[in-house]
């Protein structure tokens, strides 16, 4: 028995060892074996076989990241453009290898464009791969391209490096005027995945001018389900950013009667609350807002340290907010989208009337009661009291 | 597995073991005439130059010969003129004996040989153990027994701190080479009585003489006993250091891990005895073994002790990351770079992509690589004399560094791990002998399989410690087992008077340290102090 | 008698390891998170039913105390009965160490090796446990103590780095959830992974205070709900409606850690934790099942089965279910019916036919 157990166990480690040793480590990825990738983009062409899709890869150049004088001096890139076709995601992602020495590799990703008329028939179809492949990560941002993806990710920016990493610090810092709206893969899914919430993404266009190419932000997109059906210009989006709590600072303008010029207003601090109400048996919404601010930029010659002068500018710079979120509320019931998420209000927190006319939400969102409160607060008016130049 | 490849090995080591007869047989006596005593002794003892037979006359009447043998070098001379053969050659003249009651040797024994230390003796085995080890003997005419006088006069180093072991607020004394000089370093730690010394032979040629330490009432009966029969069962050649002490009574000779613990300083030893622990002191090594030992032990220094509590604890868990790092670093390195990129943040893993572009070998077998040629440098650096040992150590790490970076062989990044490897592998006290083979096998691993492989590694490293015991002390201890009481020595260093209790894991027969109280300093009456 | 069977454990010890146990690949999978967000209701109810199902297993450990559910059974259903009794729990030990080999490989296939073949990843695997069961009961409880505290650790320090992504609304609305679902899905928490402690009816004999383990019992029970109720929380409070989409929605969660760029990826230590846990589990069961099967064969040395016991349940993980699909269907529809008769009617049984004979007697050998 004995001797068995020895020979078994002989054999074990014999065939243990030789297939440690036969093939080799399979899942090793080399560094210098990898393409990585910072910026994707995914369009919808014709081609000579039918309808397929655009793949565009904006893939990192390490080293010449790293040697700044090679860089800057000869004006190399620092990262390369590569292209792929195929029916879907996958397919084209492997498809790259018709093309490139190397793997792509996708953890490192921050920014997944899609280009417009791929949105508008449909985001389903291409946005699987990315959630279910377990390389790209939750936290990358999504955006649709006014046009081509493939023409925003093929240009150089801005002092950034890599234009993917630039289009990433855009969105990272939306809240300087708050009329950006950042959404993460993560935002997205989850969005899709809602009975009533609507998805929208942000949108990105390539500006040229004669000197040079840039990229700017600019809007959102609506969705409805999984097809763009219209946008929102800044100002609305700001005003969707007000009903979803989003807003971190930024600039009101508007014009105090009978003064000549603009006075700018800058935004502290914004909380709002949403009160999902029934009255008498209907949905019914009130809208809170709670807003700081600080002066920005005057031309009264009012002293601003009274605070009853302070009143009015306040009560103006409530009517602007107001007309914001009016105006996001028009484009909603336009489009029969409830991306704020009062669907989603109702179902947290009354959800036994939910259970009545959550299932018709549909026909409930565009004729549903919104009411919109705004109060400001003028904190600060920063250094001056007044306007020095006498009128 | 390896209970197979141990049944061989035993196998194997017994058929080597056979008895051969010593030379001396013990048994024989010596005769009353003392000429055919030194023909016996001559023989015996060959004719070295270094072995002096000293005759002389006793004085006083009858004229009886006596004569010295001694080992030159081995004594102290000072001695022999002043304290035997003065009084025996010239004072004996003033104050003879009376023959008759009593033997001439036990005379000389009792009123005359001014020596602190003096045994009789009849057995030639002994006198020429005694002789060898240091010891004069004085044989008589006539007379069956001899003296064995000790009077040790050899030369050994000063008292000095040890190299390997330095603390910045400790005491400076090291133990030297000879036995009775380090007991007493002991002896001068602890005054307790309980500190008993349990002398031992081992080694056929070497004869060294060991000393078994500890405290008796804090220390288990059954362990000093199992120490005892350890030691007694080591039959060879010869002991010639306490690492070879070490290696035959360890309890796992296969494992990477030492479970003997050792120590060149006194005050190591004083605290461990009085935790409950068995030393073992060497005759010829400045090293002192203890066990049963921990492995926290390894990260233990006498220095934590001295400081207070927060800085100690700041340090332990430096300590504790260090050694961490040490072992992790290049499996890490290596994982993150060629199997989990994902997990770098993009900053970073642009910066190590450029570095490794254009490397053309595979950042494990850079690694492996590098770590050998550090071992190599750092074996290098304890031969080399030390005129020449800065410079060449500074620009060689620098050249190799440099050079291979610059020519492309080697990417920076792995240059920089290794280093910190070898920085953070001399942090920790007493680890090196474990640390090398497990950075290897995790290496390896991580090679293979990536994080994975790591973590199987680190799994299996586990498993065998906490299998591990030292002298029925379970080697993970006071953490699994988990003795709360004991932990506050392990995460957090407790301040001195919140630790009342000796480690559970040692068993000691006395587990109270002496009741502790925190210090409070004295109320002053403010009030009064006005006046 | 067997070496295996040496070990003493302490009370501590048994909280650690029973914790360790059954945090196993509970860790990673959320058990009915279709019933989302009563999720966690549903599994406090389910831990609720495991409790129950612990005191009859205490209950029936108490009688017999010093005796695994080998020797029990043999006592009471007589020699011959008693012999298919335990070789049926054997199986299901045996099956339940095989499903967690599973999980683990799916979980290691999926997002850390995909190209490594899984025949060589099982058996390192379960080699690792194999080694932990060959080194005796206390070194895996030791490693218990090293490793449970870490993942506690760690999953704190996760819920930590969550709490900026957290939304409570998403955990909202409360109590929607019919409560025939919730009492299901209860169920299939009460099978899986707490009626799994059935098994600690091997492990129990070795304690060093018999009769004296309903705290810890309760102890563990209290710690794993901690740590899962923890997990389950900053799952569901981050990802919402869109946990159960996910294979595995704790994972899933802790990658959208990201605090100034410099704290990310953290989900590493969300697969460290998995990976430790279920290497505990996975050698419980593998320590239960060689040490049940070495009483029940009558065998001097319990060590012998280890290597054969290591082979055969790398096999049948690996080939246990076709793919995930299956193993997830599995689980959450199979899974409680087939564990039933072993979880709850043959223990039941047991110590009620036990309580009919009136066994132990008096004088009788343990």
């Amino acid at each position: 028995m004995r001797r068995l157990l020895r020979t078994t166990l002989a054999l074990t480690l014999v065939l243990t060892v030789s297939v440690f040793s036969s093939i080799g480590c399979w899942d090793k990825k080399e560094l210098d074996k990898l393409a990585i990738v910072a910026g994707f983009g995914v369009d919808q062409v014709q081609t000579a076989e039918g309808d397929r899709l655009l793949l565009t890869a904006q893939i990192i150049k390490a080293d010449q990241v790293i040697s700044p004088e090679q860089a800057g001096g000869s004006g190399k890139q620092s990262f390369l453009t590569d292209q792929s076709y195929g029916r879907t995601v996958f397919e084209g992602v492997r498809n790259f290898t018709f093309e490139s020495s190397r793997r792509l590799f996708f953890p490192h990703n921050r920014v997944l464009i899609i280009g417009e008329s791929l949105a508008r028939s449909g985001l389903h179809p291409i946005i699987d791969f990315f959630i279910r492949d377990p390389e790209p990560r939750p936290k990358q941002y999504v955006l649709v391209a006014k046009g081509k993806a493939a023409d925003i990710l093929s240009v150089k920016t801005g002092l950034e490096e890599i234009p993917a990493l630039a289009i990433y610090e855009l969105l990272q810092d939306y809240g300087a005027t708050s009329k950006v709206y950042p959404v993460t893969l993560q935002d997205l899914t989850k969005d899709l995945a809602s009975k009533t919430k609507t998805a929208v993404l942000p949108m990105i266009e390539l500006v040229s001018t004669s000197k040079k190419k840039t990229i700017m932000l600019d809007g959102t997109a609506v969705f409805k389900s999984d097809r763009m059906v219209g946008e929102l210009n800044i100002n609305e989006t700001r005003g969707l950013l007000w009903v979803l709590g989003k807003v971190h600072s930024g600039i009101i303008v508007f014009k105090l009667p009978p003064y000549r010029h603009d006075i700018s207003m800058e935004i502290l601090e914004a909380n709002r609350q949403i009160r999902p109400e029934l009255r008498n048996g209907k949905p019914h919404v009130t809208v809170v807002i709670d807003v700081e601010m600080i002066i920005g930029e005057i031309t009264l010659t009012k002293n601003l340290t009274v605070p009853r002068e302070n009143e009015k500018l306040e009560r103006m710079a409530s009517q602007g907010i107001k007309k914001e979120i009016r105006a996001a509320l028009a484009k909603a019931r336009q489009f029969n989208t409830d991306f704020f998420g009062f669907g989603e209000a109702f179902h947290s927190r009354r959800p036994k009337a939910w259970k009545t006319f959550g299932p018709n939400w549909d026909q409930i969102f565009p004729q549903l009661p919104v009411e919109i409160k705004v109060s400001t607060v003028i904190r600060r008016v920063g250094e001056a009291t007044k306007f020095p130049i006498l009128q | 597995m390896l209970g197979f490849i141990r049944k061989i090995l035993r196998f194997w080591a017994q058929n080597q073991d056979d008895e051969q007869p010593l030379s001396t047989s013990s048994g024989d006596e010596i005769r009353p005439e003392l000429e055919m005593n030194l023909a016996y002794l001559r023989e015996q003892l060959g004719r070295s130059p270094d072995v002096i037979i000293r005759r002389f006359t006793l004085g006083g009447p009858g004229k009886i010969g006596a004569t010295l043998v001694f080992i030159d070098g081995l004594t102290d001379k000072t001695i022999i003129n002043q304290d035997i053969l003065r009084p025996l050659m010239i004072e004996k003249e003033k104050n003879p004996v009376k023959s008759g009651d009593g033997s001439i040797i036990e005379k000389l024994e009792e009123c005359l040989v001014t020596t602190g230390e003096i045994q009789r003796t009849s057995d030639c085995a002994d006198l020429i153990g005694s002789i060898l080890a240091g010891s004069i003997a004085l044989l008589l005419e006539g007379q069956r027994e001899a003296l064995i006088i000790s009077a040790p006069g050899w030369e050994t180093r000063a008292i000095d701190e040890p190299d390997t072991e330095v603390v910045v607020k400790g005491p400076r004394d090291g133990f030297a080479e000879t036995l009775r000089t380090n007991t007493a370093l002991l002896r001068r730690r602890i005054s307790h009585p309980g500190l008993t010394f349990i002398p031992l032979q081992v080694g056929r040629h070497t004869k060294t003489k060991l000393n078994i330490a500890y405290i008796k009432g804090i220390a288990k009966d059954e362990l000093v006993e199992e120490v005892k029969r350890r030691l007694q069962r080591i039959r060879t050649d010869g002991v010639l250091a306490a690492g070879m002490i070490e290696q035959y009574i360890e309890d796992a000779p296969y494992s990477p891990f030492p479970t003997v613990g050792w120590t060149e300083r006194p005050d190591v030893v004083a605290a461990r005895l009085l935790e409950g622990r068995v030393a073992i002191f060497t005759d010829g090594s400045p090293v002192v073994n203890t066990v049963p030992m921990l492995f926290i032990e390894n990260f233990q220094s006498p220095d934590d002790y001295n400081f207070r509590p927060y800085f100690s604890t700041t340090v332990r868990w430096l300590r504790y990351l260090a050694f961490t790092m040490s072992i992790l670093s290049p499996p890490l390195f290596v994982a993150l770079t060629t199997y989990h990129q994902e997990l770098l943040p993009t900053p970073l893993l642009i910066s190590v992509a450029a570095a490794v572009e254009g490397t053309p070998f595979p950042t494990v077998v850079e690694v492996i690589g590098m770590g050998v040629v550090f071992e190599i440098l750092r074996e290098a650096g304890i031969r080399l004399p030390r005129a020449v040992g800065q410079a060449v150590s500074i620009v060689g790490a620098l050249v190799i560094g440099e050079a291979t970076v610059s020519a492309g062989l080697i990417g920076a990044p792995t240059v920089i791990v290794i280093a910190f490897t070898a920085i953070a592998s001399f942090v920790v006290p007493y680890q090196n002998e474990a640390a090398i083979m497990l950075r290897l096998l995790l290496t390896i691993l991580s090679g293979m399989f990536g994080a994975f492989g790591i973590i199987c590694g680190l799994l299996l490293v586990l498993i065998h410690l906490a299998s591990l015991r030292s002298f029925g002390a379970p080697y993970l201890a006071p953490v699994a087992p988990l003795f709360f009481s004991v932990l506050k020595d392990v995460l957090l260093r407790f301040p001195l008077w919140a630790m009342a209790r000796r480690p559970k894991a040692i068993e000691p027969a006395d587990d109270r340290r002496r009741p502790v109280q925190p210090p409070e300093p004295p109320k002053v009456d403010w009030k009064r102090k006005k006046k | 008698m067997a070496e295996l069977a040496q070990g003493r454990i302490s009370n501590i010890q048994l909280v650690l390891l029973l914790t360790g146990f059954l945090l196993g690949t509970s860790i990673l999978i959320l058990p009915g998170g279709d019933i989302h967000p009563d999720t966690w209701l549903a599994f406090l109810l389910g831990c609720g039913q495991g409790l129950i199902l612990a005191f009859i297993y205490l209950a029936l450990a108490r009688r017999f105390p010093g005796q695994t559910f080998v020797k029990i059974a043999e006592a009471v259903w007589g020699r011959y009965i008693g012999k298919i009794v335990s070789l049926a729990f054997l199986w299901y030990v045996f099956h339940a160490g095989a499903l967690t080999t599973t999980n683990f490989l799916d979980f290691i296939k999926v997002s850390i090796l995909p190209s490594t073949p899984a025949m060589l990843l099982v058996l390192m695997l379960v080699g690792v446990c194999a080694a932990a069961v060959w080194s005796g009961l206390e070194v895996i409880t030791r490693c218990s103590e090293v490793l449970v505290p870490l993942t506690i650790l760690f999953t704190l320090f996760l819920a930590l780095m969550l709490i900026p992504d957290f939304k409570a609304a998403n955990l909202q609305p409360v109590l929607q959830t019919p409560l025939p679902e919730l009492l299901k899905t209860s169920v299939r928490v009460a099978t899986f992974p707490f009626g799994e402690t059935v098994i600690f009816l091997m492990i129990l004999p070795f304690l060093n205070k018999q009769n004296k383990s309903l705290s810890s019992v309760v102890i563990a029970f209290a710690l794993t709900v901690f740590i899962l109720i923890t997990g389950m929380l900053r799952t569901l409070g981050v990802l919402g409606n869109v946990a159960p989409l996910y294979v595995y929605p704790l994972y899933q969660a802790t990658r959208s850690i990201d605090l100034g760029h410099i704290l990310t990826r953290l989900e590493i230590l969300t697969s460290i934790n998995f990976l430790t846990m279920g290497f505990i589990k996975a050698s419980v069961q593998l320590f239960a099942f060689v040490v049940g099967l070495s009483q029940f064969l009558g065998l001097k040395s319990d060590r012998t089965l280890v290597v054969p016991a290591w082979l055969l349940m790398s096999l049948l993980g690996l080939y246990n279910l076709p793919g995930v699909a299956e193993t997830i269907a599995f689980t959450h529809t199979v899974y409680p019916f087939y564990a039933l008769p072993f979880e709850v009617f043959i223990p039941l049984a047991t110590l009620v036919v036990a309580w009919l004979r009136k066994l132990p007697r008096e004088g009788q050998q343990p």
